[in-house]
């Protein structure tokens, strides 16, 4: 546990930024709800007469309800995005990071096994992920109430636990990278594309109808695509992505205990 | 009683370089040994070999009898890299706390003696320590649990005078402890005054290994000799092994590799007024290992 507490400390200041941004932009967005909701008429006029498939890929289904215009504002695009980038720069920079800082050699070299170093660096990665869905679905509870923004508490921590599960994915195909001995900026490159290919495939190919089966190979069509605000917790999603992931958590522990430690 | 390191064939190469080839060596537990070698001559890969932070392409490696991939090989070994690089979000005392939960079995009193005797500051955040305070911290993270086998990789790069005296004498203290040492180093001077034993390393092969004086009857012994009467000059151009001689009159220099014995027969055929001939020190050895030459 102690490499676990260390590198929470380590990071406490990057995750009580990333937690303030969130919260910020979380709570705008909460903010804004009266105004948008007294001119939902004209917003619901607008939308309808967007392409459907056009709509769809960005969230905007409806914006005259609490959970349409929280899907299509927060949870669709903009949060997702937050979480995977914290996930993985934070992933990223207690284990690529901080071999290519030539930080590990002293720590390995302690009588410590390496699976334990990696893995609990990747735990302390994804509790500050944990701590971020919090700050986000306390925010949006919270704010909601005072804007008169409700949605169902079950729905809000379906649709909450759907992005961090997303996020948790691509922090895990970061680690897998960090595990495997990329170094840090292609191991970034690496999740970060799959992050806006997933979206694209998921958001932007339903626009071709013939391709429109092919969004399923998304992860993001897995979790936050199926909406979780207005139709709950996609269960199978979830546990296909966390099984994903920790078959990469897997997969790059055990590769990273084989291998060389990168010289400086 | 096993050897504390121990290398056997132990071969490691990064793309289309081999950075060590067959090496071959045994550390008595108890020893300091000395590891010598040009900049590249696969020091520092040897001793990442040794703490288990590479794998060896082939050939095998034992520390305490142990597999050093394996962590509890590592627990009665305390490590110093070369080339130090510390978390710099964390301080020294952090870092140290941090190092010796991880280990386990530190004792706390006698870190903090060892943090007042490098007269460290383990309250100062490791981006704003110097490079030898930096050292500093790294060498009390390396000593503080008492370890069995130390290995040191230029530990005294960047310590001031006063500092590297302290671990100079605090390498005497572990030594007599029973603590084995294998200690790389470019001052050879630090060695010589150290070590028991040393090896120097060519281009990832083991070139020389013996105690400290026999390498040094590997090295160039210079002479300045004064005769009574002219330089013999054509008998000692003919001694084995003499090289650079410069005779002028009744007097000649000169220096010589290997045996003496055909250099004392000359000259005691011939009268000599004064000899000097000075203690070469372990550069000259190495020096000599290398063909004079400072290459890998």
């Amino acid at each position: 546990m102690t490499e676990l507490a260390f590198a929470l400390r380590r990071q406490r200041r990057t995750w009580t930024v990333w937690a303030c941004c969130l919260a910020a932009y979380a709570g705008l967005i909460v903010a804004e709800w009266p105004t948008v909701h007294h001119g939902s008429a004209a917003l619901a006029t607008y939308v309808h007469h967007l392409p459907r498939g056009l709509a769809a890929a960005f969230g905007v289904t409806t914006l005259a309800t609490p959970a349409g215009y929280l899907g299509a504002e927060l949870f669709t695009v903009v949060v997702p995005f937050l979480l995977i980038a914290a996930a993985v720069l934070a992933t990223l920079g207690l284990t690529a990071g901080a071999e290519d800082q030539g930080w590990l050699e002293t720590l390995l070299a302690l009588p410590v096994p390496r699976w334990r170093v990696l893995l609990l660096r990747g735990a302390a990665a994804l509790l500050g992920l944990c701590g971020l869905g919090v700050v986000l679905a306390l925010v949006v509870a919270g704010g909601g109430a005072a804007a008169g923004l409700r949605v169902a508490p079950g729905r809000l921590v379906a649709a909450t636990l759907a992005v961090v599960v997303l996020a948790a994915l691509h922090a895990a195909l970061a680690y897998f990278g960090a595990g495997a001995g990329l170094r840090r900026g292609r191991a970034l490159a690496g999740a970060l594309g799959v992050a806006v290919a997933g979206y694209a495939v998921n958001s932007l190919l339903p626009l071709a109808r013939p391709l429109a089966g092919l969004a399923g190979i998304s992860p993001w069509h897995w979790t936050v695509g199926q909406n979780p605000l207005q139709t709950g917790l996609p269960a199978g999603g979830v546990l296909g992505e966390l099984a994903v992931a920790a078959a990469l958590v897997a997969v790059g522990t055990w590769a990273f205990g084989r291998r060389d430690i990168r010289v400086v | 009683m096993s050897p504390a390191i121990r290398c056997v064939a132990l071969s490691k190469g990064f793309g289309a370089v081999t950075a060590l080839d067959a090496l071959t060596l045994d550390v008595a537990a108890g020893s300091i040994v000395g590891y010598l070698g040009a900049n590249g001559a696969g020091k520092t890969t040897t001793i990442r070999l040794l703490l288990g932070l590479l794998r060896p392409d082939a050939g095998r490696v034992e520390l305490l009898a142990g597999d050093p991939t394996r962590p509890e090989a590592r627990r009665r070994v305390g490590y110093l890299p070369g080339e130090l690089r510390l978390d710099d979000r964390c301080t020294g005392g952090e870092l140290l706390d941090y190092w010796g939960r991880l280990r386990g079995g530190v004792d706390a009193a006698y870190r903090d003696r060892l943090v007042e005797r490098f007269q460290l500051d383990p309250g100062r955040s490791v981006r704003h320590l110097s490079s030898g305070n930096r050292r500093k911290v790294g060498l009390v993270g390396a000593f503080m649990a008492r370890p069995q086998v130390l290995v040191l990789d230029e530990p005294t790069n960047g310590l001031d005078p006063l500092v590297q005296a302290e671990f100079l004498a605090l390498l005497q203290e572990v030594r007599g402890d029973g603590a084995t040492v294998f200690l790389s180093s470019h001052v050879l001077s630090e060695v010589q005054r150290v070590a028991d034993r040393v090896a120097v390393l060519r281009r990832g092969r083991l070139v020389h290994e013996s105690t400290v004086d026999a390498l040094r009857l590997v090295a160039r012994q210079p002479f300045d000799v004064h005769f009574d009467g002219p330089a013999p000059a054509a008998a000692l151009a003919a001694v084995p092994g003499l090289e650079e001689l410069r005779v002028e009159g009744h007097h000649g220099t000169w220096v010589v590799t290997g045996s003496l014995q055909p250099l004392l027969a000359v000259l005691a055929a011939h009268p000599v007024r004064t000899l000097s001939a000075p203690e070469p020190d372990l550069e000259s050895a190495v020096l000599a290992l290398y063909g004079g030459r400072g290459t890998p």
